[in-house]
């Protein structure tokens, strides 16, 4: 057997899959958008719908999302959060920041917050301020690999 | 004083005793992950004609006035080349939402999707058997193809009486027997093995895949209002019609009649 018969075979892709083409694809598109704008005012739901653009890594998607669950509780830190990794993956570092500050102004003892705001102060040259960011997220929770590795990496350079 | 008689084994025979509890733990798990791709399938189907059927139409019925509206603003204004654009995309959005919508409307309506536990069982029992990757000939697996995209359509459609009937009938080939020795059959286990692995991958894509469309999200959402004790496509269905009211509205002030469809 080749390769290429790992691949799914057609003939097992169930007859379903064949109603999922591109005939329809518009109209589903547009009944989506259209569900979207009748969910109710709820954060926690904008917050899902933001969930489900990020895990396609429509960023624009989530941000919209994100905003809108901002704008419904703006003490929502997780919204705030959630808005900031976004923006960062978008590439809005200075965005992001912001964001990820209210969200610990929000919740202080945010410790993926805290190790999330230090990456971009650490590309934006601001190393103490990012190796600050990075011990807090450690101290919260020093059992987190990606804190630790991030903090003693840092701190390595800094004290170079 | 007796000698304890120890049945001695070569150790290719106990490298394939070994392989063949490995696949069969491989064929249990392929089975079961062929029936959540195939239940994944037939659900998103089924809803994707619930849709197309409550929603669906309604969008197409307001494409169809929009085009209209669209055509009476190009005969009004035959060189403005925009509104002749303008027009012409909006009758083409018009054909293909019709199409979709008469599409599903030739399949017929469908129930939702809401498989038996027998059947599921039925089918598990096929996919274990008659599953083609399980085939090292050719000739073998194209037969086992065909089985199983029967069975995929059996099971779509509820049709228990037929997956019942794709088993029985069920006789591998003698592929499954030939060749000597542990030696060839080890090759054989070894085989199947990569095959069953290298499909649980492709199975696992395709339902990633599937968890990632726009169908998928709809569902969700449908499903999700239903447990909060909303009808969302019901809304959405009353959303389109305030639209195509509004739109009928637009178009008699434009052409003094009312959208012919």
């Amino acid at each position: 057997m080749s390769e290429d018969d790992n691949q799914i075979p057609s003939a097992l892709v169930a007859v379903g899959t064949k109603a999922l083409a591109v005939r329809s694809e518009i109209l589903i598109k547009r009944g989506l958008a259209l569900a979207r704008s009748l969910q109710p005012g709820d954060a926690e739901v904008h917050l899902k719908l933001g969930d489900s653009f990020y895990r396609k890594a429509d960023w624009d998607g989530a941000i919209v999302e994100y905003r809108e669950a901002r704008h419904l509780n703006p003490n929502l830190a997780e919204a705030r959060f959630k808005l900031g990794l976004a923006l960062q993956l978008k590439g809005d570092p200075d965005g992001a920041i912001a964001e990820y500050r209210v969200a610990l102004r929000l919740k202080p003892d945010y410790a993926l917050a805290h190790n999330n705001l230090g990456l971009p102060l650490e590309h934006m040259r601001n190393p103490p301020e990012a190796l600050q960011e990075y011990r807090a997220a450690y101290m919260l929770d020093p059992r987190d690999e990606t804190y630790k590795q991030n903090y003693e990496r840092l701190s390595q350079q800094v004290n170079k | 004083m007796t000698t304890p008689i120890t049945h001695v084994t070569s150790p290719e025979a106990r490298e394939l005793e070994k392989k063949k509890a490995e696949l069969a733990g491989l064929e249990a798990r392929l089975a079961e992950r062929e029936l959540d791709l195939a239940t994944l399938q037939a659900e998103l189907h089924s809803f994707e004609g619930t849709y197309l059927r409550i929603v669906g139409s309604r969008l197409a019925e307001l494409d169809e006035i929009e085009a209209q509206i669209a055509e009476a603003g190009a005969r009004n204004k035959p060189r403005d080349r925009e509104a002749q654009e303008r027009a012409s995309q909006a009758r083409a959005q018009a054909q293909d939402s019709a199409q979709a919508v008469e599409a599903e409307r030739e399949a017929g309506k469908r129930e939702p999707f809401l498989p038996s536990e027998n059947l599921k069982k039925l089918y598990r029992e096929v996919a274990k058997r008659i599953h083609p990757d399980l085939a090292t000939d050719e000739s073998e697996c194209q037969r086992r193809h065909e089985l199983m995209t029967e069975a995929n359509r059996a099971y779509e459609e509820g049709d228990a009486a037929r997956l019942e009937a794709i088993l029985r009938d069920w006789e591998p080939s003698p592929e499954s027997v030939k060749g000597e020795g542990p030696g060839a059959e080890l090759v054989r286990v070894i085989r199947k093995i990569a095959q069953v692995e290298g499909r649980l991958k492709a199975i696992d894509a395709e339902i990633a895949r599937l968890e990632e469309s726009d169908i998928y999200d709809l569902k969700n959402q449908v499903d999700q209002a239903e447990e909060e004790g909303r009808n969302l496509l019901a809304e959405m269905a009353a959303r389109v019609d305030q639209q195509v009211v509004e739109a009928r509205g637009r178009l008699r002030s434009i052409t003094g009649q009312g959208a012919t469809l």
